[in-house]
């Protein structure tokens, strides 16, 4: 279905994309400033809420240190993007941060930069060749932090797991992470694992449908929840509110709002956040780097899905729980007064 | 098929007609039973518990609600794919009225945002359906752009971010700790009901009488109130047998239920009785002939899309309600298994043929089999795959089924 779903994207995409070119329209490349040195940014689909927050990174970087931003957006579209690169190269760049809709569909414009002498970013998403750094956050990490902020909070009893899509390689990482922290808990016998699901699209209704279930099963004997997400959890914890069990150990990702009020509430134990503003500003320093010849500081191995290894600096996401609260709130990522709405008794401190 | 087979089919048909019974109703319910015993079984006797039939009933309530309008548009030969994309964009709008626009406390606030959401479900399925009768589109191509529009316009609205928790008395529609009406009013509702079939069978028998048609025994029609009766009493003993947590209060009727169930009656009454659902089931057996008949095909289009974007607009606002929050992501997907559910009840591709009983018996099984695996930890792709084979089979059965009717 996901298949189908993203076939028929393409090629919706790929109707639009040649509507553009019938109406001889050339990539809209935007130039903050013209002249001097140039960082050339691909976007994958600039629409999407998030990359703005990490443009900004990029551009805090980038101006201070004398350096121009250029960008193009391919819209979703694979085929755009080849020839946005393209004529981004051409427009003379130092270095090119590109965000790639496809891991391997993007090869042949890395080929491209490679001859032209520009040294490539892979930002965010991975692109499957050694010629690039990969810059994007940990995600074993990721899975590792939710855990360890789980054990902290309850070390044993029953748990149940509740993974995302299970079509998408990403859980693997999540998931690698996670038993770094329960495997010996769960080989002890101090925790034992009573139910595991993935839930199609990660949705927070299928969640809630999966999670009335586990606790119909084990009769409510469950201690905590590690969920892989913060939509999830938002389903998890509806169903635990229908049992008047919420409050036990539930984890999320991604610093949803909700979630951090609810964790104001003490209704949930943790969200991992990952601030997009700092990958950003990573990535600008890398590529500003790798224009001057220098080497990254902190690159290490990374190995790509063929199995080639790449340079890459992987940032440590932030597990948020109730003791660091302002970490958010400093960011501006959420108002104080989203945050501590209907914070009763004991507030966390980031609400006093 | 030998002579013998066919032989027996006609007198199961003749008895059947004769009791004025279902036959497909029969065996699916009969199907039903048997998935039933079969998990109850496999789950160490988990499935056939109050807890897990009351989680069951308001599992189903959103396709359910869906799939009764899906009938209608199928069997007028059209589809609506859209019916997911339209729950996720209502819920976000709705959830936004109540937590950024209206003061998020108070009734009113629940009303308003009801009536809004009820409003825009008809209003998406009004412009669908103007633009499916009266612009010549396929519904098909109509709807694949209102499933991208409003997937997409649901994440733009509020930028992908989920927005709770929502208004108090709105979330009572979900049928949470508080959303059930209680023992005392079940019993209420409960006893309603039966008069109600009471007073059906009682008029429904005269009517015949009167027309001259074949009647039922009256001790047929003792026995067909006595099995309705035992079903709804039986229902509500098992909504009433499951208490609040760590509480001897019984839940009792979850209000999405309630809302499902009055769906279900009105719909059924629609399609079978009232002048509408007549017309649709003779457009959808032969536009042809049922313009030269005198039927305003396009209004009576427009109509059937309406309705099922009004009862979009109902099923958002339980799994809004339900959930305690408006997520964007919310029915992605959604539209499969309201198609799978009506398709499986017997609603016919080709048009013209459905029920919307059946339908909600199609969304009960499915519902049934995803709960039960859950229930015995079967792993996520492998309920896919066997949801996927029921759907087939199903659709399979059916049609040798009719098959062999017509030949």
């Amino acid at each position: 279905m996901t298949n189908s779903g993203t076939l028929l994207r393409r090629a919706l995409l790929a109707g639009a994309a040649l509507l553009a070119l019938g109406l001889g329209a050339r990539p809209d490349i935007q130039a903050s400033a013209a002249g001097g040195k140039r960082v050339c940014v691909s976007w994958r689909h600039f629409q999407e809420e998030r990359w703005r927050i990490d443009e900004a990174g990029i551009k805090s970087v980038l101006g201070p240190a004398g350096y121009t931003y250029v960008s193009a957006d391919a819209q979703g579209d694979p085929q755009k993007q080849m020839t946005d690169v393209d004529s981004l190269l051409s427009s003379k760049c130092d270095a090119a941060i590109i965000l790639a809709q496809d891991s391997k569909a993007i090869l042949p414009a890395i080929a491209q930069a490679k001859a032209a002498g520009v040294p490539v970013v892979a930002y965010d998403a991975p692109i499957d060749s050694p010629d690039v750094l990969f810059v994007s956050f940990d995600n074993i990490a990721v899975g590792r932090l939710m855990a360890e902020a789980m054990v902290k909070a309850r070390d044993s009893g029953n748990w149940a797991l509740i993974e995302g899509d299970a079509s998408m390689s990403i859980i693997n990482l999540f998931r690698d992470g996670q038993m770094e922290v329960l495997k010996p808990l769960i080989d002890k016998g101090q925790i034992k694992v009573v139910a595991k699901q993935n839930i199609e699209n990660w949705k927070p209704d299928i969640a809630q449908a999966a999670m009335e279930q586990i606790l119909t099963q084990t009769n409510n004997k469950v201690d905590a929840v590690l969920a892989m997400n913060d939509g999830m959890s938002t389903g998890v914890a509806a169903a635990l509110a229908e049992q008047k069990m919420l409050g036990i150990p539930l984890s999320g990702q991604d610093g949803d709002k909700v979630v951090l009020n609810r964790i104001a509430k003490g209704q949930q134990t943790v969200t991992i956040w990952k601030n997009a503003n700092l990958l950003g500003q990573a990535a600008a320093k890398a590529a500003i780097e790798l224009a001057e010849g220098k080497s990254v500081s902190g690159e290490k191995p990374f190995k790509t899905e063929s199995g080639q290894t790449q340079p890459s600096l992987l940032l440590a996401p932030i597990a948020i729980t109730r003791d660091n609260l302002n970490l958010v709130v400093d960011a501006k990522w959420i108002g104080k007064a989203e945050l501590c709405a209907g914070v009763g008794e004991n507030p966390p401190a980031a609400c006093k | 098929m030998p002579a013998a087979s066919i032989r027996a089919r006609i007198i199961s048909d003749k008895v059947a007609a004769a009791a004025g019974l279902d036959v497909r109703l029969l065996a699916m319910l009969l199907v039903m039973a048997t998935i039933w015993l079969a998990l109850h079984i496999l789950t160490d006797g988990k499935f056939l518990t109050p807890r897990n039939l009351f989680n069951l009933s308001l599992q189903v309530a959103v396709v359910g609600i869906m799939s009764c309008g899906m009938v209608l548009v199928i069997v007028s030969r059209h589809i609506d794919l859209s019916v997911g994309s339209q729950v996720g964009f209502i819920g976000v709008f709705g959830a936004l009225l109540q937590n950024s626009i209206l003061p998020i406390n108070g009734a009113a606030t629940c009303w308003i945002a009801v009536l809004a959401m009820l409003g825009t479900g008809l209003l998406i399925g009004l412009i669908q359906g103007l633009l499916t009768a009266y612009g010549r589109v396929p519904s098909f191509v109509i709807t694949l752009g209102g499933l991208l529009f409003f997937r997409n316009a649901a994440f733009y609205i509020n930028s992908g971010v989920t927005i709770a928790p929502l208004n108090k008395t709105f979330q009572l529609l979900g049928g949470g700790l508080d959303g059930t009406i209680g023992a005392f009013w079940s019993w209420v509702v409960c006893a309603a009901a039966i008069a109600t079939v009471v007073v059906f069978v009682w008029r429904g028998a005269r009517r015949r009488a009167r027309h001259g048609m074949a009647t039922r025994s009256p001790a047929m029609s003792l026995l067909l109130i006595a099995i309705w009766s035992a079903g709804i009493a039986g229902f509500t003993a098992i909504m009433n047998a499951y208490t609040q947590p760590k509480s001897t209060v019984a839940m009792g009727v979850p209000i999405p239920v309630l809302i499902l169930i009055v769906v279900t009656v009105a719909m059924s009454a629609i399609a079978r009785k009232h002048r509408f659902g007549r017309h649709v089931f003779a457009m959808g057996g032969s536009p042809e002939s049922a313009e030269l008949a005198g039927i305003d095909t396009r209004r009576m289009t427009v109509a059937v899309f309406a309705l099922m974007g009004g009862l979009c607009g109902l099923a958002s606002i339980v799994i809004t309600a339900r959930l305690n929050a408006g997520a964007s992501v919310t029915g992605t997907m959604t539209e499969l298994n309201v198609i799978a559910a009506t398709v499986i009840g017997g609603t016919s591709l080709a048009g013209g043929v459905g029920t919307v009983y059946g339908a909600i018996v199609g969304a009960l099984i499915m519902q049934s089999l995803e709960s039960g695996m859950i229930l015995m930890g079967v792993a996520t792709p492998l309920q896919r795959m066997v949801l996927a084979l029921v759907l087939i089979a199903a659709v399979w059965v059916d049609m040798v089924y009719r098959g062999s009717r017509s030949t």
